[in-house]
């Protein structure tokens, strides 16, 4: 038995709420015991719901195996890496996007006192740049994020590769994130830059430059940082014309590491 | 490689770059978007991340292929997370306790299998005639019979009426022929 045309304007009204009071009493009975009835009402309800652009079809709480399946993708170890880089890379983005939001801002109210101020500071660090280690001033490794996580059982060898660290005892720091860098899960850029500071600091300077190129080669976006760092290994060094050439790779895009920085630094070396 | 094998090998293999990429390409018509239908930043944001969860999800379990851009899917997929969100508040009662992890992970994946859902019901969409999708998505926007007839050029309404049931009795057996109709069941 197939649905009367009738009908099927009533269930149109029926689900528009267009149906007197009397009308949707003597429908709701036909609907009890009309099984084809529901099932047309239900997919009507249901295409007019997957169909629009405001409503959305909920399921019921469900209990099957491609359920099942889901839930523990997303309980995984891999998962929780995913929505951990996520995380870090949806905060850069932000961190880069509101920089660049307030810079436009105070470009525009402030131009004239940001001219004034450039033409101060360049003045400053002229007179300063005379008797300025500058190696000095970037060796103090107070923005290097720390490695500790909480309750992170793995982290115990970056743990006392960091307290070594913080207490300058670089040798066994160096050691510990050579440790450290043969587990896979502890494998990352923060660990490499550690490493190639403990490497820098013990003057171990090739080495140094090669852990700061692998940070380059990574896919991290700290990639930019292997070249701030490899230009305070040659400024230690002494070596102007590669300083200048890592300053150079950093001035090529605002949001390489220390990029204001770097602009002061190489404008005092000119 | 394509740009959606570019992205996706991105995602699976935690490029931080090739994510960051992603940010910069569609989360800003993300947050557009989710500003302008009552929503804010934080919520943008959640969405966005929850979008690229379930499709790596859906890659991993239900080995979907993308026939789209990625940037198309990936918008869809938070359109709908979002239109979800929305509706959420409309079908549930609020019940004043913490929400704990498990609740967010259920909850997500239960949105994976409500989008296989609506993805299911769009393709059936695609597969009728062209003249019958025209009116059917206009019928379904709620848009009155007389100015249906008026925009496709119909005599009157009750052509229109006529037309839309028997579209709609079309589709609907398209639908309902289909096994994966009764695989979920619906609230």
């Amino acid at each position: 038995m197939s649905i009367s045309e009738k009908l099927k304007i009533q269930v149109d009204d029926y689900l528009d709420g267009l149906m007197s009071d009397s009308e949707l009493s003597k429908f709701t009975e036909e609907l009890f015991s009309n099984l084809e009835l529901q099932n047309y009402v239900a997919i009507n309800k249901e295409m007019r719901i997957q169909y629009n652009d405001e409503d959305w079809q909920f399921l019921e709480k469900p209990s099957s195996d491609e359920f099942d399946d889901l839930t523990s993708y997303l309980n995984s170890d891999d998962a929780r890496l995913l929505k951990n880089t996520l995380t870090k890379v949806s905060s850069a983005y932000n961190k880069d996007n509101n920089a660049q939001a307030s810079k436009t801002n105070k470009a525009k109210v402030y131009s004239f006192f940001a001219i004034a101020a450039s033409i101060v500071l360049i003045i400053g660090l002229f007179i300063l740049n005379r008797d300025t280690n500058l190696y000095n001033i970037y060796n103090s490794w107070e923005e290097l994020p720390s490695l500790i996580e909480r309750g992170d059982v793995q982290s115990d060898v970056l743990q006392n590769a960091e307290n070594a660290f913080i207490s300058k005892d670089y040798k066994t720091a160096n050691s510990l994130y050579l440790k450290a860098l043969e587990n896979p899960s502890l494998n990352n850029v923060n660990v490499y830059l550690y490493l190639g500071i403990t490497q820098l600091e013990l003057g171990k300077h090739e080495e140094a430059i090669a852990t700061f190129d692998k940070i380059l080669e990574s896919d991290s976006i700290d990639f930019s940082k292997g070249y701030w760092y490899k230009a305070l290994v040659y400024l230690k060094l002494d070596n102007i014309v590669e300083v200048k050439k890592q300053l150079k790779i950093i001035l090529k895009d605002k949001n390489h590491y220390m990029y204001e920085e770097a602009i002061k630094i190489y404008s005092k070396l000119k | 490689m394509n740009k959606n094998d570019y992205f996706i090998t991105g995602l699976q293999t935690k490029n931080e770059k090739v994510i960051l990429e992603i940010y910069k390409t569609i989360y800003p018509n993300v947050k557009r978007f989710v500003l302008q239908n009552s929503g804010q930043e934080p919520d943008a944001e959640d969405v966005f991340q929850k979008a690229i969860l379930q499709i790596m999800a859906r890659l991993q379990v239900q080995n979907i292929e993308i026939k789209s851009t990625f940037d198309g899917y990936l918008f869809t997929a938070c359109k709908n997370l979002w239109r979800r969100e929305l509706n959420k508040t409309k079908n549930v009662v609020t019940i004043d306790q913490p929400i704990e992890p498990d609740d967010d992970i259920n909850d997500l994946a239960q949105s994976i299998l409500e989008q296989e859902r609506w993805e299911f019901f769009q393709e059936k969409l695609e597969l009728i005639s062209g003249n019958c999708k025209q009116i059917l998505q206009r019928f379904f926007k709620k848009i009155p019979y007389k100015i249906i007839a008026k925009e496709l050029d119909y005599n009157d309404e009750n052509v229109v009426r006529q037309r839309v049931f028997k579209c709609k009795s079309k589709l609907t057996e398209m639908i309902k022929s289909d096994n994966r109709f009764n695989q979920l069941k619906t609230l």
